[in-house]
């Protein structure tokens, strides 16, 4: 214990502090507030946009049934991608709204605006996985346009899960120039890895045994 | 510390510290500081956030309801709680990835959107408007409440989102397309001769001393199983009918409530007239026209005549005014009560009900049809005794279990029940036959509890009106059996193995023989057997076994000369397999309708790999720890 203070003495001191450090304290107590509720405001809007974005998305994939595509929900795809490109262009939604525009394009015959869709994915560079998926499919596209030289400079190996599809998609591409040996190669590699990750994949078996020797 | 902390409180430093603190209070709470999220019992950790033990109870509860609703048959008790929990465990990871995903690629659902799906929700719609008193009960059901179950459908949308995203972009070149028809729909001609293995096994010879040699290698093999019997009381509630003395005037009451449980139908047939009320007709003049009718039924007349003529129900006059089988409430109390005081075959007098002025009529029903009471003495003899039997079916089950927990043996529990101690045969962990034939005495058997402590089992309910308690009577190790009582087996085991080597020899030689030119009838004259010919055989052909189907299939297409395959049967056979030409379908030949539905059948098995890579690709990189 220190030395006993009166019980004025004690409110003396306590005024005299006050008049030192009240100021200080009220405006680091008022900075600190301020900082948090502006740094909570920033998130909220963050979260609104994205809620924004996901609304238009959930459109986009509401008109996007299995199967063939109308005319209203192509069109319907095509207005929310444009809308999520322009407002929002670089959120994962707009990215995964062009990767379903390029189905529509293609099921539409025009391969050329469906590489562009695939291409500008790829150019985003955002997620690895939505651009390995987009470089898979841009290499069909492109071969699909006989372009067989940049689709197979598309599919170099990795290790990644991807090695799969981007060695199934090559070996069609060498079966389509006629080098059976490479294709049967890729392919067999290909069920190799499904094999060892558990996946089930018919249409590549079918393949496979189309090249037996 | 308290003290010092004020004692030493004058520095500025100090001030601004204790002030720090008390902010941090303020705005976090206490938490901020002590980590009270941190669970120690976490099962798994995926990227370094935990799965708590609280989700994988609720996955793991929710997937054994599912798989009990599914298959009823299931006893519960028998389902494997440990396979359960790690698919729980397995699923919640797959989610946590996928979840953990969409944060990190900034996908959001508004909380207004998930709303608005709830109450879109056909599960939770009574006749089409959401229903906020089923949507609370059916979480309960599965012990959800609205905020966790709210946030389950945002994570699982979420999730969605992603999954539809990838799959359903998926996409089919229609080059693919064609490859896939002409594969698909290709045929092939072959040539089948199928070699049987019983004609192999037929020229096996065997020698003791093989036989003794594989028998001193294998005796593993040739162990009996682990068994046990048990000796265990039954108790049955027939047992206690005996006891329950039924008397003429206890069958003679229960009779008489069965007539009267008849008699007190809820359901009648009935017909009736109306008088309407309304504004042509106050309810005086309806009452008149009612009397009239009412007299006309007095004076003796048909109910269904009068009906006809006088009922102001359009709808029901011209058949009498029958309305047919009525439950009680359908037309409100005072017509209730007018109709189901009638005796059978009457009829009411003129009461005023909310539909106007109406006379009901109770249509005879067929007294014949009641049983007499000497028909009915034995089944109701039996009822009463078992509603007597069941009271002290319950207090001698409630011994049962009580001298079951607390002796060393079954002898108290037989004396207390007075009941004899039986003995089974033996069994394994697969069952067997009389009681061993309910899952839940071969799992009571053969509990830790049981078989290595000794003790009697709990109560095991067999059915709801058969108990039984077990103890171990016989414990059986598994044991190596002598030669002579394996020698069949073996022998038989010895001939398979050596008849399919030979017969795999025989074939491949054949082959051998048949890549480099032979005649395919040599082989047919050597082993007396036909060639069997197929023409434009399918992939989905069901004249040949599967996997022969799958084999010729799988053979190169031919090039000079046909190609030779063998393929394997489950019986053991093999067949050598002649192929002479493949011709692949013509895309063209496809109806519109094939073709789109090829066309879309593709893009959804693209789909579902795609997503498949995402996810095998995103656990690739994941850090899951699992505890």
């Amino acid at each position: 214990m220190t030395e006993m203070k009166t019980e004025e003495e004690q409110v003396e001191a306590l005024k005299n502090w006050w008049k030192e450090n009240g100021k200080s304290l009220i405006l680091t107590i008022a900075v600190s507030i301020g900082g948090v509720l502006s740094w909570n405001a920033y998130q909220d809007y963050q979260v609104q946009q994205s809620e924004v974005a996901s609304a238009y998305f959930q459109r986009l994939l509401n008109s996007a049934p299995a199967g063939e595509l109308s005319e209203k929900d192509a069109a319907s795809i095509r207005h929310n991608s444009d809308l999520l490109k322009t407002e929002f262009s670089s959120s994962t939604y707009a990215q995964l709204a062009a990767l379903m525009v390029a189905r529509v394009e293609v099921q539409a015959g025009n391969l050329a605006a469906a590489g562009a869709e695939l291409e500008w994915v790829v150019e985003q560079q955002g997620d690895v996985e939505i651009v390995a998926l987009a470089n898979v499919r841009l290499a069909k596209v492109l071969a699909a346009q006989g372009q067989h030289e940049q689709a197979l400079a598309l599919l170099v190996d990795g290790d990644d899960a991807w090695s799969v599809a981007r060695l199934e998609t090559k070996g069609d591409i060498l079966v389509t120039q006629g080098e059976l040996d490479a294709a049967r190669a890729a392919y067999t590699q290909a069920s190799v890895l499904a094999k060892a990750s558990g996946a089930n994949n018919p249409l590549l078996g079918l393949k496979l045994d189309n090249l037996a020797q | 510390m308290l003290q010092n902390i004020r004692d030493n409180s004058k520095g500025i430093i100090s001030k601004i510290l204790v002030s720090l603190i008390a902010f941090t209070f303020v705005i976090w709470g206490a938490e901020a500081l002590f980590d009270f999220s941190s669970d120690a019992s976490a099962p798994a950790e995926v990227n370094g956030e935990e799965i708590t033990i609280q989700e994988l109870l609720q996955t793991s509860e929710l997937q054994r309801r599912q798989i009990l609703a599914s298959n009823p048959d299931i006893d519960p008790v028998t389902l494997d709680q440990q396979a359960i929990q790690a698919a729980a465990l397995q699923q919640l990871i797959a989610q946590k990835i996928l979840l953990q995903y969409t944060q990190n690629n900034d996908l959001e659902l508004s909380d207004a959107s998930v709303d608005q799906m709830i109450l879109q929700s056909k599960d939770f719609q009574v006749d089409g408007t959401f229903d906020r008193e089923l949507f609370e009960s059916l979480l309960r059901n599965f012990g959800l409440t609205p905020t966790t179950y709210r946030q389950q459908l945002k994570r699982g949308n979420l999730i969605g989102q992603v999954q539809q995203a990838v799959s359903g972009s998926a996409f089919t070149i229609e080059s693919d397309a064609d490859l896939v028809a002409q594969l698909d729909g290709q045929t092939r001609n072959i040539a089948v001769l199928t070699l049987p293995l019983a004609a192999e096994m037929l020229k096996v010879t065997m020698d003791e001393q093989e036989i003794d040699a594989f028998y001193q290698a294998n005796k593993q093999q040739f162990k009996t199983p682990e068994q046990v019997s048990v000796s265990y009381v039954a108790l049955n509630k027939s047992d206690f009918y005996d006891q329950v003395t039924v008397s003429e005037a206890d069958l003679e009451a229960a009779y008489q409530d069965s007539l009267d449980q008849v008699a007190n139908r809820s359901e009648i047939e009935a017909s009736h007239m109306l008088f309407l009320v309304n504004e042509s007709q106050d309810s005086a003049q309806a009452m008149a026209l009612a009397q009239t009718a009412y007299q006309l039924l007095q004076q003796g007349q048909n109910f269904a005549d009068v009906a006809k003529l006088h009922s102001q129900d359009d709808s029901t006059a011209a058949d009498g005014g029958y309305i047919g089988l009525l439950a009680k409430g359908e037309f409100g109390e005072a017509f209730d009560s007018a109709l189901f005081d009638l005796q059978s075959g009457a009829y009411s007098s003129p009461v005023e009900t909310g539909f106007g002025v109406q006379i009901v009529y109770a249509h005879a029903t067929d007294t014949a049809l009641q049983p007499s009471f000497e028909e009915q003495k034995p089944s109701l003899t039996l009822a009463l005794k078992q509603a007597g039997a069941e009271s002290l079916f319950v207090a001698a089950s409630e011994i049962m279990a009580d001298t079951a927990f607390s002796s060393p043996d079954l002898l108290e529990v037989a004396d207390a029940l007075a009941v004899d101690i039986k003995l089974s045969g033996l069994f394994d962990r697969r069952g067997g036959t009389d009681i061993a034939d309910h899952d839940r005495v071969v799992s009571a058997a053969f509990s830790d509890d049981v078989l290595l402590d000794g003790n009697n089992s709990t109560v095991i309910e067999l059915s709801s009106d058969q108990l039984l308690v077990l103890r171990i009577a016989e414990h059986n190790q598994p044991a190596e059996q002598a030669l002579e009582d394996v020698k069949v087996d073996i022998t038989q085991q010895l001939v398979n193995q050596k008849a399919a080597a030979a017969l795999d020899a025989k074939a491949n030689d054949y082959l051998q023989q048949l890549k480099q030119g032979a005649d395919i009838q040599n082989i047919s004259t050597q082993e007396s057997l036909d060639w069997q010919q197929f023409d434009q055989l399918v992939r989905g052909s069901t004249l040949v076994n599967s996997l022969l189907v799958q084999s010729a299939f799988r053979l190169p297409r031919p090039q000079a000369g046909p190609q030779y395959g063998l393929a394997a049967s489950y019986n053991g056979d093999i067949s050598l397999i002649q192929l002479q030409s493949v011709v692949d379908a013509d895309p063209v030949d496809q109806t519109s309708e094939q073709r789109s539905a090829l066309i879309a059948a593709l893009a959804r098995l693209q789909g579902q790999a795609d997503v498949a890579l995402l996810e095998q690709s995103l656990t690739d990189q994941a850090v899951i720890e699992t505890f």
